[in-house]
């Protein structure tokens, strides 16, 4: 299939954009509308306005994969199309004749509806800078274990490559960490008895206490109550002496029997004797799409009942519910003897939100930039969390197949409420948050392709595409997403999470309604003020020096009395 | 940075944003040495100082646990921990034992008081000039009784309970520790007698239960204290003796007692409060006589004999004679004639004018008066120029309210009759609307205090035994498990105090768009013309001339439309009487002051005044320390002379006018508007939430690592500072971030500020003595020059 063949209508002319836009000015926003002509290209959508003696020429690009939705308003008068962005944006396009309109329609529903990875932006995308390969290899599996595990010999935890050619378990990346007395052939037992394949593995040591995060699917149990030795034994042999081990098991205590109906289960106290379920809730995927969906909705047609809307959403619930999870295994692992195994359904969603959570409450590191993207890479990226079909669709539309949930979405609102709660312990700025969401959905990077590894790889995404991260290191852009006001925390951070202290990502859920300007300006301010502060810090420094050194003077020339210093 | 700000010589106090920006330990005590030099002269003169609001924060982090979070989902295996801890500061030098202090754990109830002998040590609070401890020769020693003080999660904490004339001062017997922030402080509650709202006797000393014996206040400003009284026996008077002495000083109005501010004599280095606002100058600075002669002053009201609840001087056009006024008078509902208020001159016309009245009064009967249409019209042809023009009557009712108070003598005026008005109904709900609205946000901030009326047993009033213990543990235990706060925002929409804010800045957003676009003039006016009114045309003011907007002209703004045109405070606010049902009690001033609070949030640069001083005035309304905020309008302020006998709450604000300024300000001409829609609106928390702050209790791990013990000290007494001046440490919000930045912004140029003064720091790092101080100065001069 070729782009071409998609697209019924390449130019038309005559057309009408209606979007709001921030007028700078006038301080408020306004909404613009502009006059030109409608472009179709393999990848984008181009309006162009017409050329005005007073005006510049305007050109709007939206690249076609970040339509979420159209809809088609053709009465006898008025022929117009709304798009509607996964960035939020919606624009009001205005056609002079029903056939243009239909037949952009349906070019542009064809062609922001590809599923094929390989059509995507990223392969055909000529970006600024050139592929490169150490940002691909950013993360590696060895580097994670070292900081783990300064002291390899005494460390109880070992890497398994059994994985290797993605056949144990096809979300899971190449290289594992895994108990170190465990053999392999333990692993390929288990993973056959876990869903998906998906074993349990170590996801974040807490080297202050010794304890640690493992993550997993469900087993599978299924009716005839089915066991398996060396799943048991995997988590026996994990469990140092004088801990004690609790499995988050991240759904309701009451689905479980459904759940081994369909094959999957839980962890049994017999079997597991020394470790403790613990049932809590979390909302799946689905539902949280819907969530999504209306908050959005409350934020795009905030009217009346505004926060009624935003209740009905459940998306601060979520957030506090994730929240309150984290801060949970945070607060056994740190203060208590707490080891934790999580897992949900297939521990592909909410099992990865938790888990990277929960380190972000205890690991400095991964409240640096670098500790932050090695999160992403490690916790979302390489532990197989499905982006390609979580974020084909953002909060006004829905695939048929129903795999969209903005999991993610909800993982960068609670570390930017964390970021806002603790704003001087994240290296990373807000900026940075709304950009990996805007690349989440459409982008020129190839790092959110596909669904796992194994489907990257069989992509060679790495040698075809420039990886988001080259953009993010790159001199001009790193000035943007970093917080002037970083100090190192070493702390574990115990955050808030009463619904009074959360608040509403209003610089990206409402980013075309409200004003940001002021916020803009406040943040310039900042970095201005920690530049002064840091110059007058150097200056008072120096005149502290030389005061030393005139006191020192003068007590050798016996003008001052050496014993009052 | 303006060349101002380094200048000050007072640093703004340092925050949390301070703590964390870990500066070095120098500076932070250097700033408290500031701060103190500062409260030495203000403690005296603030209402709640240090100890105070630093209780007062503490109380909403104990309520909140310091491990807030568990507040949330059931919870049965993980929850070892909650050890809460009280998190409380006092006054000065407490910080010596702060190692060998237990930490509460939850629960857990201490009663050392029984046992404790009286006298042994009086707890007397720093009392402020005209401030007098209050005994009865029946209770010699009742100035400092023993009482256990019931934290909102049924934790009691024993200590002494001290009343004067002013306020009602609690302070444990024990520190208590703060493991997170290291440090450990007496608990301290000060709280001003004026604002309470309601004194209640709860529990009965005969009933079998163990029930809860003691005194429960509540507070204007929506908190809620419950103090236990332990008595002996059913002689113990102790209780009666203590509500008597509260309810008498408390409602000094009801009990045949004069306000405090008539005792209270501080002397402040500027004591130009009552001078502020002079109406002749204020009038001739927008314009009237001095650009214009169309409107002229009237002393008709010199004796308050045309209306008792306006000023003495009125301005109306110049053509309208005084006998006219006194007819046009009848026609208005309390007599309350359009008088102007504002003027604005543009290019176009000569001058466009904004005025305010009362209600006429049709009745069922539609009576009209012709005087008073030819007032209008006279009134109209000052600035007309072509025929299309109107003078436009903003009537702030919604217009079923309009209709229905025909029925009682007012209405509205009618097209027909006025020819060239035209009418528009704001739509902005009445006093009691108001009133039930805040109540809803009261609630809301402490969702689970009406569980402390129940008859359940809470806590035990003699005994302690280890039974009732674990039943009080319990209890605590499952109040820990419903989460307060889930219906969260279900409850801020239903309280519709955020749509009530919107209509008024809508009604006010209209006056200015009436005025500055269509360059008509505007009459206002509501039923009385005192509160709705009186928002309407001072928010219109602010939005659009920016002397409104310094805080001079702030002050100006409040002492013209709301005091001498006869805002109620004295029955809005209920001063002094213990009649707490009263049906015309309302929060009509505090939701102006709200409204202002959304301009600064969205227009942070353009207002001379910080957030602070809003709350300052919102909480000196209460109290009846100063005199500004007492009676009902300036003929009883006049009766009762206020002026001589009181203080002026601006006395106090122009003495300190550095801790009030915003430091990001800049002059702006143009008309200041903001977005009304409910995503832009935010709740003022860092007011109405003022007793629950959330955010700061996480704060509190957020400081850096490497701090050592005594500079975490510095740490928490800078931090406990920061109470004094009654700002929060950071606001709890829900929409928008701009308020946090600019907070932030704020606190890092006195930081900066604080490296700009060198000799301060020298004197902090113990090593320069007051000869060498000379010749440093001279160093950094020198490098300075360079």
């Amino acid at each position: 299939m070729d782009f071409m063949d998609l697209i019924e209508m390449p130019r038309v002319d005559h057309v009408k954009v209606y979007r709001q836009i921030q007028n700078y000015e006038l301080n408020q926003l306004v909404t613009q509308k502009l006059f030109g002509s409608l472009n179709l290209t393999s990848h984008h959508l181009i309006f162009i306005t017409q050329t005005d003696l007073q005006k510049p020429r305007e050109e709007i690009w939206i690249v076609h994969s970040s339509i979420d939705s159209l809809e088609k308003n053709v009465t006898e008068a008025k022929f117009q199309l709304m798009i509607k962005c996964k960035n939020f944006q919606i624009y009001f396009v205005d056609f002079p004749t029903a056939y243009c309109c239909n037949s952009i329609h349906k070019s542009l529903e064809s062609l922001s509806n590809l599923t094929t990875e390989n059509m995507k932006l990223p392969f055909f995308c000529q970006t600024i800078s050139k592929i490169n390969q150490e940002d691909w290899n950013f993360y590696s599996i060895e580097k994670s274990y070292k900081r783990f595990f300064p002291n390899e010999d005494s460390s109880e935890w070992r890497i398994s490559e059994i994985n290797n050619d993605f056949k144990i378990s096809p979300s899971y990346p190449k290289k594992v960490i895994v108990p170190k007395n465990i053999d392999d052939q333990a692993l390929i037992k288990s993973s056959q008895f876990r869903s998906m394949g998906r074993f349990p593995i170590l996801s974040y040591y807490h080297k202050k206490t010794n304890s640690f995060i493992l993550r997993s699917s469900q087993p599978l149990l299924g009716s005839n109550n089915k066991r398996c030795k060396e799943d048991e034994l995997i988590l026996k042999c994990a469990l140092p002496k004088g801990k004690q081990g609790y499995v988050y098991d991240l759904r309701d205590a009451s689905i479980l029997k459904t759940a081994v109906s369909k094959g999957g289960g839980y962890e049994t106290e017999v079997n597991y004797p020394l470790w403790k379920r613990i049932n809590k809730h979390m909302d799946r995927f689905d539902q949280l799409h819907i969530s999504y969906s209306k908050l959005i909705d409350a934020c795009v047609n905030s009217s009346t009942q505004f926060f009624y809307k935003l209740d009905t959403s459940a998306w601060f619930y979520n957030i506090r519910q994730a929240l309150y999870l984290s801060f949970l295994i945070a607060d056994e692992i740190h203060n208590k003897n707490g080891c934790f195994l999580i897992h949900g359904w297939d521990g592909l969603d909410n099992t990865l939100l938790i888990s990277s959570l929960a380190q972000i409450l205890l690991d400095p590191e991964s409240r640096t930039l670098d500790g932050f993207i090695d999160l992403i890479e490690r916790e979302w990226l390489h532990a197989g969390h499905p982006f390609s079909k979580r974020y084909f669709k953002s909060a006004f539309g829905i695939t048929p197949q129903k795999q969209e949930g903005p999991v993610f979405v909800l993982f960068l609102d609670c570390v930017r409420q964390l970021c806002e709660q603790f704003c001087l312990s994240f290296e990373f700025n807000e900026d940075f948050l709304i950009m990996l969401f805007d690349n989440l959905y459409t982008s020129e990077y190839g790092t959110f392709l596909g669904n796992n590894q194994n489907e990257r790889e069989q992509l060679l995404v790495s040698s075809r595409t420039v990886s988001l991260w080259t953009y993010v290191k790159n001199e001009e852009n790193i000035k943007k997403f970093i917080n002037p006001l970083y100090k190192i925390n070493d702390d574990v951070i115990w955050p808030s999470i009463f619904t009074q202290s959360l608040s509403l990502w209003s610089n990206l859920f409402l980013r075309f309604q409200i004003n940001s300007k002021p916020n803009d300006e406040a943040k310039k301010e900042i970095v201005k003020l920690v530049e002064t502060n840091l110059q007058v810090k150097i200056k008072v420094e120096k005149l502290r020096n030389e005061l030393l050194e005139l006191q020192k003077e003068a007590i050798d020339a016996g003008v001052l009395n050496s014993e009052n210093y | 940075m303006n060349q101002n700000d380094i200048n000050d010589d007072v640093p703004k106090v340092p925050t949390r944003t301070h703590l964390k920006t870990n500066l070095n330990n120098r500076i932070n005590a250097q700033n408290l040495q500031q701060t103190k030099i500062l409260s030495i002269t203000s403690d005296k003169c603030t209402l709640e100082n240090a100890a105070d609001m630093a209780a007062k924060k503490a109380l909403g982090t104990a309520k909140l646990g310091s491990i807030p979070s568990l507040n949330t989902h059931h919870n049965t295996d993980l929850d070892q921990f909650r050890n809460l801890s009280i998190s409380s500061t006092g006054s000065g030098d407490v910080h010596k034992e702060m190692n060998t202090v237990p930490i509460i754990q939850p629960s857990q109830i201490i009663t050392s008081s029984i046992s404790k002998p009286k006298h042994s040590q009086n707890i007397i609070p720093k009392l402020i000039e005209g401030e007098k401890l209050v005994s009865t020769s029946e209770f010699s020693n009742l100035t400092s009784t023993d009482i256990v003080f019931v934290l909102p999660d049924n934790r009691g904490v024993s200590g002494k309970l001290c009343l004067t004339n002013f306020r009602l001062y609690f302070r444990s017997d024990e520190y208590y520790s703060n493991v997170l922030r290291g440090t450990s402080h007496y608990l301290v509650i000060d709280l001003p007698l004026g604002l309470v709202h309601r004194i209640e006797k709860i529990g009965h000393l005969s009933s079998k239960q163990n029930n809860f014996y003691g005194i429960f206040i509540y507070c204007k400003n929506g908190r809620k204290l419950i103090f236990a009284i332990s008595a002996r026996n059913k002689q113990d008077k102790s209780r009666k003796v203590i509500y008597d002495l509260l309810h008498k000083h408390a409602f000094p109005l009801s009990n045949n007692l004069s306000f405090f501010a008539f005792s209270y004599k501080q002397r402040f280095p500027d004591e130009t409060g009552w001078f502020v606002y002079d109406c002749k100058k204020e009038y001739e600075r927008i314009g009237v006589t001095t650009k214009t002669n169309d409107w002229r002053f009237s002393s008709v009201n010199q004796d308050f004999k045309l209306c008792d609840t306006y000023p003495k001087i009125l301005v109306v056009p110049a053509s309208v004679k005084d006998e006219e006024l006194k007819q046009i008078a009848e026609f208005r509902s309390k007599h309350r004639i359009p008088v102007l208020s504002w003027l604005k001159f543009d290019n176009r016309k000569n001058h466009v004018a904004l005025l305010r009245s009362s209600q006429p009064l049709c009745g069922i009967t539609q009576k009209r008066s012709e005087k008073d249409e030819n007032y209008l019209f006279k009134i109209f042809k000052l600035n007309t120029i072509n025929s299309l023009d109107k003078l436009y009557i903003m009537d702030a009712r919604p217009v079923v309210n309009a209709y229905a108070n025909r029925t009682t003598g007012g209405g509205h005026e009618s097209e027909d009759n006025y020819k060239d008005c035209e009418i528009n109904f704001l739509n902005i709900h009445n006093i009691h609307v108001m009133r039930e609205s805040l109540r809803k946000i009261f609630d809301m901030s402490l969702p689970s205090v009406s569980q402390y009326t129940s008859n359940q047993p809470i806590m035990p009033s003699n005994t302690l035994s280890s039974n009732s213990s674990s039943h009080a543990q319990n209890q605590a235990n499952n109040r820990l498990e419903t989460d307060d706060d889930k219906n969260f925002l279900l409850n801020l929409e239903n309280s519709k105090w955020l749509s009530h804010i919107r209509s008024v800045l809508n009604g006010a957003l209209k006056v200015v768009k009436y005025i500055n676009s269509y360059s008509s003039s505007v009459l206002v006016h509501c039923s009385d013309g005192w509160d709705r009114t009186a928002q309407l045309t001072s928010l219109s003011m602010i939005m659009m001339d920016k002397y409104y907007r310094t805080l001079k002209g702030f002050e100006v703004l409040i002492e013209k439309e709301w005091l001498s045109f006869g805002h109620r405070f004295g029955i809005r606010m209920g001063h002094g009487s213990s009649d707490h049902a009263n049906q015309d009690r309302s929060p009509i001033f505090l939701q102006f002051i709200d409204c202002v609070w959304q301009l600064m949030q969205q227009n942070s640069k353009v207002f001379e005044f910080n957030e602070r001083l809003l709350i300052t005035i919102v909480n000196n309304m209460y109290t009846c320390q100063f005199g500004t905020f007492l009676y009902n309008n300036e003929f009883e302020r006049d009766k009762y002379d206020v002026r001589n006998k009181t203080v002026s709450l601006w006395s106090y604000v122009n003495s300190y006018k550095n801790e009030f300024k915003n430091s990001s300000y800049i002059e702006y001409d143009g008309v200041v508007e903001c977005s009304t829609s409910m995503s832009s609106l935010q709740l003022w928390t860092s007011y109405y939430f003022q007793y629950k702050e959330v955010i700061d209790d996480s704060s509190l791990v957020d400081l850096p690592n490497e701090l050592n013990e005594s500079q975490k000290q510095a740490n928490s007494q800078v931090k406990m500072t920061n109470y004094n001046m009654n700002t929060p440490i950071l606001t709890s919000k829900l929409f928008g971030s701009s308020s946090f930045f600019h907070q932030m912004v704020s606190q890092m140029k006195a930081t900066v500020r604080s490296y700009n003064s060198p000799q301060s720091n020298a004197l902090q790092s113990g090593t320069v003595q007051e000869s060498e101080l000379i010749r440093y100065k001279a160093v950094s001069a020198h490098d300075a020059n360079n």
